[in-house]
């Protein structure tokens, strides 16, 4: 049948095509900000937790763009489902980009004492959430509820690095209680990770509502 | 869709199947306009006490369905229905069923209010004054006919007066009084608010909820928003390459309005539908 709601479609698609903006903008946050760990520049630390007010002020449009489409469009079914689960990504999203800031706070914080011990786990954890935010975009660009919940299970490979780091970090302070305030550092920064992970899942829920209109918990 | 897959659909989401009241019941109607067809192989289970719409594009069959419930069609020369419509049972297109009591039981309202040009109180004991009622019993059913539909704190005062004079959404009201003078069992609403004004329309809406609880209520409307609002179920209707109507789909409707299983379906409600 013939598409008559031309308008409304193409505020749709550019609502999407913001979502994915801001998606992209967060993922390369968060890469940043743990490069700014790892190669110890502050610089780029602090561009991460400048950029991040970008984030913010597109999360904002996007929010009103939703609000300004569901009071004058009136949508039901797939078309509700969509503007629903967008405005709930954004908000994943925006929070995704406040660990990124937490993250290169940290960073900032490291770069100036010595170093604890060769980061090895940690942009492994880095990696695994990186590659599941790119990868998570694909899906809800692709709308594929198969490929959500495939990128939602690999949030358990994140939860282990991060309790095997835990378990490191700890055994760090307990050894020399010199170690405490950058080992509290590291762990603060893994949680950013492992909390970014579980947003990830929040937003595969999304794409499984988007597509099937059921609420589900893949975590 | 076969009834069978009706019931299984209307009754999977909210009830235990053996609690199911039907109490109207279309199989497999087929309705003709002389050699044209206007409705195909309809079938429709509607629940007892529960609100049912009918919605779909313009002449996809949908008031014609609606008609056929009271036979309303026998007013139109050269008309014809097959199938069955079972009211609690008995086949309402049977030709020794008695079309008045028939009409009684099934009570219907309108697009547009039409009182007669008479007094309030005379519209509302028309029917009964019809049936034989008494004085007294006729007096008692006009004051709990204009309680039930909100309209006697607003002309408990002035009812000899004519109802010509009442705003167009009070005439709707007392015109739903008047159907439910004669006690029916089930309400037919052809776009009851389509000519009304928002505050008008939500009044009118807040009422079915309330006769919902004795009245099985069966409404065609154009706004898919008010069937959103105020039915349990609806059937999504469609006119097919014969230009005859046909039931898509019915089902709860939080599922057609959130999880249509016909594509077309999701088409219409979605405004995608050219």
């Amino acid at each position: 049948m013939a598409t008559t709601r031309t308008l409304f479609d193409q505020e749709l698609a550019e609502l999407k095509s913001g979502v994915i903006r801001m998606g992209s903008m967060v993922e390369q946050a968060i890469a940043e900000s743990m490069r700014a760990l790892v190669d110890r520049n502050n610089a780029l630390a602090k561009e991460v937790i400048a950029r991040d007010q970008e984030v913010n002020e597109l999360h904002r449009q996007l929010r009103e763009r939703a609000f300004m489409i569901m009071a004058t469009q009136q949508p039901v079914a797939r078309d509700l489902r969509l503007i629903v689960s967008f405005q709930h990504m954004v908000l994943e999203l925006e929070r995704m980009g406040d660990h990124a800031v937490g993250i290169a706070r940290a960073a900032l914080r490291l770069n100036d004492l010595p170093q604890l011990k060769p980061y090895i786990d940690l942009p492994r954890m880095a990696e695994i959430t990186e590659s599941q935010v790119h990868e998570i975009l694909g899906a809800v660009i692709e709308a594929d509820q198969d490929r959500a919940r495939a990128i939602a299970e690999r949030d358990d490979d994140v939860d282990v690095l991060y309790h095997k780091i835990w378990d490191e970090l700890v055994g760090f302070m307990v050894q020399d209680p010199a170690n405490v305030q950058r080992a509290a550092i590291l762990l603060f920064l893994a949680k950013d990770l492992e909390r970014i992970a579980d947003r990830v899942t929040n937003i595969a829920e999304d794409v499984v509502f988007l597509h099937t209109g059921r609420i589900v918990e893949l975590s | 869709m076969t009834w069978a897959n009706m019931q299984a659909d209307v009754a999977a989401p909210t009830t235990h199947e053996a609690e199911i009241e039907i109490k109207l019941d279309a199989r497999h109607v087929n309705f003709f306009y002389g050699d044209f067809q206007a409705l195909q192989d309809a079938s429709l289970a509607v629940q007892a006490r529960k609100i049912t719409a009918l919605i779909g594009p313009s002449g996809c069959g949908k008031t014609t369905f609606l008609r056929i419930f009271n036979r309303m069609h026998d007013l139109t020369p050269g008309t014809r229905a097959t199938g069955e419509v079972l009211l609690d049972g008995h086949n309402v297109l049977s030709p020794d069923i008695d079309v008045i009591n028939l009409r009684r039981q099934v009570g219907m309202l309108f697009q547009r209010a039409n009182p007669f040009p008479k007094s309030i109180y005379d519209n509302v004991a028309y029917g009964p004054h019809i049936l034989g009622w008494s004085k007294q019993q006729i007096s008692e059913i006009v004051e709990e006919s204009l309680k039930d539909t909100g309209l006697w704190e607003e002309v408990k005062d002035r009812l000899q007066r004519s109802a010509l004079n009442l705003s167009g959404g009070q005439q709707q009201r007392l015109c739903l009084a008047r159907a439910l003078a004669v006690k029916p069992e089930v309400i037919l609403m052809d776009e009851p608010a389509s000519a009304l004004d928002p505050i008008a329309t939500l009044r009118i809406e807040e009422l079915m909820q309330e006769l919902k609880k004795r009245y099985t209520i069966v409404i065609v409307t154009h706004n898919m928003q008010q069937s959103a609002r105020v039915s349990d179920f609806t059937a999504f209707m469609l006119m097919n390459e014969r230009r005859a109507g046909e039931v898509i789909e019915f089902g709860p409707t939080d599922d057609i309005f959130n999880r249509p299983k016909d594509s077309r379906t999701e088409d219409y409600i979605t405004g995608r539908f050219g």
